[in-house]
């Protein structure tokens, strides 16, 4: 049976192996949060990463994993670009329809913020704003594209190079002819379907579930019910460690 | 995966810094000058260039090109 523990039993689980460990999987969320302040697991999960540098263990992520950070990433840089807009100390000089809808998608934003939501704008906010800000000035220029150029240009490959090159985050690249070490009977991509199909775990999700279970490394980090939810219901024995407030509320009641 | 990296404080402090500054980056004075210009009514913008009528079916259109 899987296992899913709160983040505050880590050093404790460390212990119990008699050797160094191999190494864990991470999921987006916990990458953004170890970086973003404002992320509502930023403490937890600092506590968390402080833990693993402690008992020198690797850090993981796979290709969904890089593949949504990189996502979130971007809603970050974009969203406090244009919320950052409506400050009373702001250099902006906003046009009436702009000024308009930046407000209302900062209310919003300050709703999800009250709600211990991640502060982010969503996809279909952001087309909203890129739609409002594109028409062509006088000078010719597009708004979106200068607002694109300035904040996010090169800002994305940059930031993941620094997790991996700073941070010491391992890329799970699955053409490294060194990876067998950690997937000695390699990955059967067909069990991720089984594993998203069994409680209807979110594609993306059920990949890091399908690499951890193919690998030698004994558990993973994540911040998502859905994937401590599948962890918990499987045979495979492999363990979860979710942030302690998210484990009290939600995740303790269903160990069984 | 040759050589497997254990995590970094230090780096870590960096990235997040370096993240930081992504993020809370001032704007620049042109690109204040671009925004103070978009978002009104497309119709409202003059572009400086001459309108001209397109026969299209029965309807006359004017348009900016």
């Amino acid at each position: 049976m899987g296992k899913v523990l709160p983040f505050s039993d880590l050093e404790q689980y460390l212990q119990s192996f008699k050797s160094k460990v191999d190494g864990c999987i991470v999921d987006s969320q916990f990458l953004i949060a170890i970086l973003y302040e404002l992320h509502t697991f930023h403490e937890d999960a600092t506590i968390l990463f402080n833990t693993l540098a402690k008992y020198e263990v690797p850090i993981f992520a796979t290709v969904t994993t890089r593949s949504e950070f990189l996502d979130i990433q971007r809603k970050i840089i974009i969203t406090e670009a244009l919320m950052g807009m409506l400050g009373s100390a702001s250099p902006w000089k906003l046009t009436k329809n702009v000024e308009k809808m930046l407000r209302k998608h900062k209310f919003w934003i300050d709703q999800q913020a009250a709600k211990d939501e991640m502060p982010i704008l969503t996809d279909i906010r952001i087309k909203e704003c890129k739609e409002t800000f594109f028409p062509k000035n006088q000078s010719g220029k597009s708004g979106w594209l200068e607002i694109c150029n300035y904040y996010l240009k090169d800002k994305l490959l940059n930031s993941w190079s620094l997790l991996e090159t700073k941070a010491g985050i391992n890329y799970l690249d699955m053409k490294d002819p060194n990876i067998e070490k950690y997937f000695p009977e390699g990955v059967n991509w067909s069990e991720m379907y089984k594993i998203s199909e069994r409680t209807c775990l979110g594609t993306s999700d059920a990949m890091i579930i399908n690499m951890l279970n193919s690998s030698i490394l004994p558990f993973a980090v994540s911040a998502d019910y859905d994937m401590a939810f599948s962890i918990i219901t499987q045979e495979k024995s492999k363990t979860l460690f979710t942030p302690d407030i998210l484990f009290k509320n939600k995740i303790k009641k269903l160990n069984i | 995966m040759e050589s497997v990296k254990t995590p970094s404080l230090e780096g870590l402090e960096e990235a997040k810094n370096k993240f930081k500054q992504d993020y809370n980056k001032n704007p620049s004075d042109e690109l204040v000058k671009i925004i103070s210009e978009v978002g009104e009514d497309n119709s409202d913008l003059d572009y400086g260039h001459e309108k001209i009528a397109i026969q299209h079916n029965d309807t006359t259109i004017e348009t900016n090109l």
